[in-house]
């Protein structure tokens, strides 16, 4: 019995240290590079100029200058634009055993444009901001991040999933209007998890993401609520910057 | 009594001058990263957006590279001649290298190099600081600001990424991912 038990220890054991063994880092090269354009392989490592064809892996960052642009693919289909006077990092990209693909990226500041070519695999990417960490799901999806407006991101065909500075997820249709004067309220009001909501219907789900705190309003056309930010643009400001 | 009164009074009379005082850069950027090659302007923009203080001499040199990709002066009073040659900064410009850069200075200069016409007032009597800054504000080039604030260096990164931008909308600039509009406003190429 006790052989047994030492027998099941040690294939456990074996088990939890194959297992990182199974993800795949996976690699990339520069597919395009415009006006002035820096990489290297790690935070230690010398800027270097930007070559086409380069290889770029995890750990590997950029920066760009006025008038400038790099785009790079991992592999197999992910294709990432940094835009002009803007920092990446690739932080992660592996393929998991069960075959997804996880991408994660951090940008200190600047604008970047993600774009997934062909389907057939799973993806999880995300990017990070120094206001936010943006899941991706899907095709396509700009990301930017300013010293006024904060982080925003505007998708083209993807799926967004919004997460809030701890990686956790919050309601598709978070919208904060920066304008508003209690935009630190609504925004907090908006990033409420509503925790029964798969025990609520449709309407009630409306309710709820949108006013949380039980003050709904009833408009005139009977629709029951009125939904305080309408969610047809698929623009998501993700946070509030401080003004400059 | 009488005393403590004068030296309150004192005080009181000293802060005001404290507080109009102007933000000083003890060691300018330009004295180290100045230079027109790549690796150098690279250097440049993004040691500037970890600083706290943009001066005129930096941002000067910023704005020679962001319109000529190059800066021939080799110094501060270089720049400022440049500009004035040029009618981007007014004759009447005078102030310090290391003083923090304003937002007034900042937007005439970019007001003229990018050929902003602006409103009524600034047709009629040319780009001021204060109209400036307005137009500006208009274009969605700058955050709701007053004239006489200065940049932190990520802000004035983040200010020219911005004027590309406006350029890109205009025409004059081509661009990998398309400049955004933020809902509502009003973003514009025409001045």
């Amino acid at each position: 019995m006790e052989r047994r038990f030492y027998f099941f220890v040690m294939l456990l054991s074996l088990a939890v240290l194959a297992s990182p063994l199974t993800a795949q880092d996976l690699t990339g090269e520069i597919v395009s590079v415009r006006g002035m354009v820096q990489v290297r392989g790690s935070v230690d490592a010398p800027w270097q100029m930007a070559q086409k064809g380069a290889a770029v892996n995890a750990g590997t960052e950029f920066r760009t200058g006025p008038r400038s642009s790099v785009v790079f693919r991992i592999e197999p289909n992910q294709v990432v634009t940094l835009d002009r006077l803007g920092v990446m990092k690739i932080d992660q990209a592996v393929r998991l055993a069960s075959g997804q693909v996880k991408t994660d990226l951090s940008m200190p500041y600047g604008r970047n444009n993600y774009k997934i070519e062909g389907g057939g695999v799973e993806h999880e990417s995300t990017i990070r901001t120094p206001a936010a960490v943006l899941g991706v799901r899907g095709s396509e999806m700009s990301t930017w991040h300013d010293f006024d407006t904060g982080s925003r991101s505007k998708e083209h065909s993807a799926d967004f999933k919004p997460r809030n500075k701890n990686n956790v997820k919050l309601p598709q249709d978070m919208q904060v209007d920066e304008k508003s004067p209690d935009a630190g309220s609504v925004s907090k009001e908006k990033e409420t998890v509503d925790t029964d909501n798969n025990q609520r219907t449709d309407e009630e789900r409306g309710l709820i993401v949108n006013r949380p705190n039980g003050n709904f309003q009833t408009d005139q056309n009977n629709k029951g609520y009125r939904p305080q930010d309408d969610h047809h643009d698929r623009d998501h400001p993700i946070s509030s910057g401080s003004n400059m | 009594m009488k005393y403590a009164l004068t030296v309150i009074a004192l005080i009181g009379l000293a802060l005001p001058l404290t507080g109009c005082n102007r933000a000083q850069v003890a060691n300018p950027l330009t004295a180290t990263t100045a230079g027109s090659d790549p690796a150098s302007q690279l250097e440049f923009w993004h040691v500037l957006a970890t600083r706290n203080v943009t001066s005129n001499d930096e941002a000067f040199h910023g704005l020679l590279l962001f319109l000529d990709e190059t800066d021939p002066a080799t110094d501060y009073a270089g720049r400022v001649q440049t500009l004035k040659d040029r009618g981007i900064l007014p004759a009447s410009f005078d102030r310090p290298a290391d003083e923090g850069v304003t937002r007034g200075t900042l937007a005439v200069a970019l007001c003229n190099a990018l050929q902003i016409k602006g409103g009524v007032v600034m047709r009629v009597f040319g780009a001021s600081p204060r109209y400036a800054v307005r137009e500006l504000r208009y274009l969605n080039i700058y955050p709701p600001s007053s004239p006489h604030q200065t940049f932190r260096g990520n802000e004035f990164v983040y200010l020219i990424g911005r004027a590309e931008d406006y350029l890109r909308i205009r025409g004059d600039e081509a661009g990998e991912v398309e400049p955004h509009a933020e809902p509502g406003e009003k973003i514009t190429g025409a001045s």
